[in-house]
């Protein structure tokens, strides 16, 4: 027969004035985990829509220009800081999961698939949207170092010394030159005097162009060819 | 009968919620298994066995607003036990003692269907034979194989208790099984295999 222990129990309860903790705190405790849970799937798809973008946004003219292998023109799109903040994400989901009221009956496999696959739909609805556009500008102008973590085609026609300059139009000179201020906000004369094929159309003041030229000195540009951002 | 007991079991719980005293029944109906598992995680000192029971129900009691109906009552009292029992480990910093003569002849009763294993031990040198390869095994395959083929508990269950997923309570068993196996093959226990 084994001693009963519950009058030596009742007894230290009295003495240490022990009382249950409040329900709420349980309930507030597993909700903080679902809303962490929900938080970083969110980030996760917006990650994801930066993602899509970039590969989408990426414009391979650059590259020919530039004189880069596809090799290298592919490591330099990856966005590895988006990548690595997603894998991160997904861990932070993944805890946040297994710390719910039957998380622990889901393997890892499981969890870090229906994240990735929530993360995926949320993206592409996001990029659809253009929220992951409007996400990745807003950290270009305002975070600190992300220009530098990130490769974007904004960066591949940045390169007003190779001979490759992005940005928009300010000011319509004349029907020879344009003023232009850059992606880093950098102000530029552009000479079109030697455009081959000059589409006239595409000059207008706030139009967004790339250009293929040289740099002729701190501020003045000469194109050779003028297309359209997007095009 | 499950539902009965579920039954039988929140209302105990909404009991000791509205008087401490009431707690005693919970305690009543589960120590002596609680005492059991614990035992047979390793905690057989009884002197031991009864602080880790105590701590085991205190912290019960402290946290029986968390209980969830949805959850076996005794599901959620042994994960506690179980956790306790590991920090209770932790903190001595022993060893857990491996299971009793009697112990042993179950385990390896209701585990000799899948494991050629001799169905009993005759001799005190066989027993002690597996008391050895048990000990060599590692505390998660222990504990697995302690809450199915002694406590009897199922895979759901098991894996409440553990807060692990069903599918690695069943790999952790085969492997348990196995381990166990190989163990006593390499000591050339003449029973298995």
């Amino acid at each position: 027969m084994d001693k009963d222990i519950s009058k030596g129990v009742i007894r230290e309860m009295k003495k240490r004035d022990l009382t249950p903790r409040p329900r709420w705190q349980f309930l507030l405790k597993r909700w903080v985990f679902w809303l962490l849970a929900i938080i970083s799937t969110i980030l996760g798809g917006l990650a994801i829509a930066i993602i899509i973008l970039v590969f989408i946004d990426h414009d391979v003219s650059a590259r020919v220009y530039l004189e880069q292998s596809a090799f290298e023109d592919i490591l330099l799109t990856i966005p590895y800081l988006w990548l690595m903040a997603l894998a991160v994400l997904i861990g932070v989901t993944k805890y946040a999961v297994r710390h719910t009221k039957f998380g622990y009956r889901y393997t890892t496999a499981r969890i870090v698939g229906a994240v990735l696959v929530g993360s995926m739909l949320l993206g592409i609805v996001l990029n659809a949207m253009d929220i992951g556009g409007r996400v990745q500008d807003f950290l270009v102008e305002t975070a600190p170092y992300y220009n530098e973590l990130t490769h974007t085609s904004k960066d591949a026609w940045s390169h007003p010394e190779k001979g490759l300059l992005g940005g928009t139009i300010t000011t319509v000179v004349s029907s020879e030159e344009f003023e232009l201020i850059d992606f880093r906000k950098k102000s530029w004369r552009v000479d079109t005097s030697e455009v081959e094929d000059m589409d006239d159309s595409i000059i207008q003041q706030g139009a967004m162009v790339k250009i293929v030229g040289t740099k002729k000195d701190s501020s003045l540009f000469r194109a050779r060819q003028i297309f359209l951002w997007n095009n | 009968m499950k539902k009965k007991i579920k039954d039988r079991d929140v209302e105990l719980v909404l009991k000791a919620l509205k008087n401490a005293d009431d707690f005693a029944d919970i305690i009543k109906h589960y120590q002596s298994p609680i005492r059991r598992y614990v035992a047979r995680l390793g905690c057989r000192d009884t002197n031991d066995a009864d602080d880790l029971l105590q701590d085991i129900f205190l912290k019960v009691y402290i946290n029986l607003n968390e209980y969830d109906a949805d959850l076996k009552f005794s599901s959620w009292l042994y994960r506690i036990a179980h956790n306790e029992t590991v920090s209770f480990f932790r903190k001595k910093k022993v060893r857990p003692n491996i299971l009793n003569s009697e112990e042993l002849q179950q385990l390896i009763k209701n585990i000799a269907g899948d494991t050629d294993v001799a169905e009993s031990l005759y001799k005190e040198e066989e027993v002690h034979m597996v008391r050895e390869a048990l000990a060599k095994l590692d505390f998660s395959y222990r504990e697995v194989l302690a809450l199915r083929f002694l406590e009897e508990k199922s895979y759901t269950e098991i894996s409440d208790i553990l807060q692990i997923p069903t599918g690695t309570v069943g790999t952790l068993i085969n492997r348990g099984k196995k381990e166990l196996k190989n163990i006593l093959e390499s000591n050339n226990f003449k029973k298995y295999g």
